[in-house]
């Protein structure tokens, strides 16, 4: 029979109001997430890129948190409302309802299509980059353990043949299309203020874009964020960090023609 | 692995240690807790559930589980060598190869896994054949519990993609041992051929991982609710879909890999798509609770949490499944909220809802509700602690894998609140053992049926005599203990049914004799 000597009431201690509480910290954590600000974030973004992919994710997270409301709200109305009190006799048995069934499927499809649909469309937005925008930039990305080394094989227009490591110079304002590749094992490159992340792969070349726009930026030029290589590399993985300054057109011509290659390695006699 | 990532440009563990402990985390966690403690379940509650006296065969199912033992203790060696594998447990190649990792780590992994796998694959055969078979006289498939039902799918789904590994795991061995070149991107091998055979496993085996936690949520909530499961055919057909659909998601794991824009697009929209499937199970589950009669004990209390938790890592599950969003999400402490929100906050907080629900039916004793609570309680707040804050460290841009982080970055507040918080789930899992030796030593005895249950495991007495059923009993309706109980109930039941048991349904009744 019901575990008779188990039937106690609940004590008031873990009652709903608990489950408010973590409502209510759950939003405090999701405001206090809006507030960083940090150089390798992906909230406040400085380019269109990474600015479409937040956008998105923007509306995904509002349209979830409409749904989680929804969804933990129904749970703590439940566990209030419909709590066992003594002498409640057998409630209704009811096992299902097909109208409704066939409603929380076709809403929820519904909803996805056009979540999908939208994402697709940025997709193949994202995926080239813009040919109005100035002229494209570009960069051979080469992922190496344990740092990213960047060759610019046109930086001046005139064939100019620049190499840096960890340091990746860009002009603002200007399509930056990047060619990656891999010297030794997976990696990936990642300028979260700027946008997501494409994989460095042995064996291929992937291509993305990114570009800095001025209207975004909020400090003054040249400004610095910061990139991390995003895909376990070995040993020094977390090591794997570089920096992206992004310069005025005029700044960045002047160190182009500044830029000379560090001295050669001669081996000794 | 949290110690260390406490405090900002921590010294406490060294790069080299903490690739083997996340390495071995992950693999420990998904091979040799989630997948056997689920497997218990298989083996102990199928047979019970069913009205059969064993699984269909036995020896085979003693195989099983020799060889899971075997292929544990092989794979906890490599701590003693000093050599336990450091490639992820995903060992993404080239970096799980010979060439960049020389040591023996990564062979235990691949050989582990093999002997693991064929333990599984074993249990899943055993177990389709069992519950397709051994089935008690009248017990048609659509009166099977959930449980049951969860069990098979999963069990379809083991057979299926363990293979899968396996072949992965031997082509890699062979890169390691024998110089071929499946993946070795030397000599035109293929790192990303690793990455689809490896996710193709992979996907679907984090549905092996869940589907059974969801089977003992759906077991658990109509008896904590003194109403039957909301849907039943919308929920078992939700798991079948689901067990499908995983099949043709795969490479969501694979977005940053430069596919393209057109595969990312397909994978995007099968991966939104599983989605429909899981709210349905989420909205019956609701519609089960919803009008009942809820008795808020330790079993039902995780039920609940399982619901709470597991929607938050499938909406944040949505999230990745829009590929220009994950571009930003990948590889980072997002993703490893997201998952741990569905896989401990689902499928562990569903697996020790089970452990106390069933335990009494097992031991003939009862756990202690005031230590269960507590449990309970306290692994929830750990558990919120630790991985709600990883979501706005993803976004923050902290990746993962990461043995250590800059100090500049703002990043220390939320890591230390997830130390602070895994040691209070460690706490939690102590609160159960002692709850265990407690309950033990005051051996308050259950009897057959301490929770007013209503399935057929109920019906035998605590623990099972090794037999479990003394006489195989004939079944006439789904739930049909409660019904034996309570056969006032069943016109109203029959009246709801048309014929084939169809809800919502039609005026014919149909007696079964």
């Amino acid at each position: 029979m019901s575990s008779g000597d188990h039937e106690r009431f609940a004590p008031r201690w873990y009652r709903p109001r608990r489950l408010a509480v973590f409502g209510v910290i759950a939003v405090l954590f999701l405001l206090t997430a809006a507030c960083s600000q940090g150089i390798q974030s992906t909230w406040d973004p400085i380019g269109p890129v990474a600015q479409k992919q937040l956008q998105l994710f923007e509306v995904l997270v509002w349209t979830m948190v409409i749904v989680f409301v929804l969804v933990e709200g129904a749970l703590i109305y439940i566990v209030i409302r419909y709590r066992r009190r003594p002498g409640q006799p057998r409630p209704p048995q009811i096992h299902g309802h097909t109208a409704l069934e066939v409603t929380w499927t076709i809403v929820p499809t519904v909803l996805i299509l056009g979540l999908g649909i939208w994402s697709v469309f940025t997709l193949f937005e994202l995926d080239q980059p813009p040919t109005d925008q100035g002229e494209i930039l570009e960069v051979t990305v080469t992922g190496h353990q344990w740092y990213f080394e960047f060759e610019y094989a046109d930086a001046d227009g005139n064939g100019k043949l620049i190499s840096t490591a960890n340091d990746l110079r860009i002009p603002v304002d200007r399509p930056i299309s990047l060619i990656l590749e891999s010297d030794d094992v997976l990696h990936s490159f990642w300028v979260p203020k700027l946008g997501g992340k494409v994989d460095v792969v042995p064996t291929r070349q992937n291509t993305m874009w990114l570009m800095a726009d001025s209207d975004l930026i909020e400090q003054q030029l040249p400004a610095t964020y910061y990139g991390q290589c995003a895909e376990l590399c070995g040993i020094a993985h977390a090591q794997m960090r570089f920096r992206v300054t992004v310069m005025s057109e005029e700044d960045y011509h002047g160190w182009v023609r500044e830029y000379s290659p560090p001295p050669a390695l001669t081996p000794r006699a | 692995m949290r110690l260390q990532l406490s405090s900002s440009e921590s010294g406490l563990v060294s790069p080299e240690v903490f690739n083997q402990l996340f390495t071995m985390h992950g693999t420990l966690m998904v091979f040799l807790v989630v997948m056997p403690l689920s497997a218990a379940f298989f083996n102990w509650l199928v047979p019970l559930q069913i009205g059969a006296r064993d699984v269909a065969f036995p020896r085979l199912n003693a195989f099983s589980y020799w060889l899971f033992l075997f292929g544990s203790l092989l794979l906890n060696t490599s701590w003693l060598v000093g050599d336990a594998p450091n490639g992820g447990w995903f060992g993404y190649a080239p970096n799980s190869q010979t060439l960049y990792n020389p040591s023996n780590g990564m062979t235990f992994w691949v050989i582990s896994l093999g002997v693991l796998g064929v333990a599984s694959i074993a249990a899943g055969l055993n177990f389709i054949v069992t519950i397709i078979n051994l089935r008690a006289p009248g017990m048609t498939m659509f009166k099977l519990p959930v449980f049951t039902w969860m069990t098979l799918i999963t069990s379809v789904l083991i057979v299926l993609a363990l293979p899968v590994l396996a072949v992965a795991g031997i082509q890699l061995q062979t890169d390691r041992l024998f110089g071929t070149n499946f993946y070795n991107p030397i000599n035109g091998g293929d790192p990303v051929l690793w990455q689809h055979m490896f996710w193709l496993f992979g996907h679907p085996e984090v549905y092996i991982l869940i589907l059974p936690a969801m089977g003992i949520v759906s077991d658990i909530l109509p008896v904590f609710s003194r109403k039957p499961l909301f849907g039943y055919p919308f929920v078992v057909f939700a798991g079948i879909v689901i067990a499908f659909m995983g099949w043709f998601v795969w490479s969501h794991h694979m977005f940053t890999v430069g596919l393209g824009p057109a595969a990312n697009s397909a994978f995007a929209i099968s991966t939104m798509a599983i989605a429909i499937p899981t709210g349905v199970k989420v909205l019956n589950w609701l519609g089960t609770t919803w009008g009942g009669s809820l008795r808020l004990h330790t079993p039902m209390l995780f039920a609940l949490g399982f619901i709470a938790m597991f929607t938050i890592g499938g909406l944040s599950g949505i999230m990745h499944a829009s590929a220009p969003s994950d571009a930003q999400q990948q590889d980072t402490y997002f993703v490893v909220a997201h998952f741990h929100y569905v896989l401990f906050g689902g499928s562990i907080l569903g697996i020790f809802g089970g452990i106390y629900m069933w335990w009494p039916k097992m031991s003939g004793w009862k756990l202690s509700e005031g230590l269960g609570k507590l449990n309970f309680w306290l692994m929830r707040i750990g558990f919120n602690l630790t991985f709600f804050p990883m979501h706005w460290l993803g976004m923050d841009g902290m990746p993962r894998r990461v043995y250590t982080y800059p100090a500049d970055q703002g990043w220390d507040g939320s890591n230390m609140a997830a130390t602070i918080g895994g040691f209070l789930i460690a706490f939690s899992v102590l609160v159960w053992v002692i709850n265990v030796i407690v309950s033990w030593r005051r051996n308050d005895r259950a009897g057959a049926d301490p929770w007013d249950a209503r399935t057929l495991e109920w019906s035998i007495p605590s623990p099972p005599p090794h037999y479990n059923f003394a006489e195989i009993p004939v079944v006439e309706h789904r739930d049909d203990f409660w019904f034996k109980k309570h056969p006032e109930l069943v016109e109203e039941y029959e009246g709801h049914h048309g014929p084939r048991g169809a809800p919502g349904g039609s005026t014919v009744r149909r007696r079964l004799r």
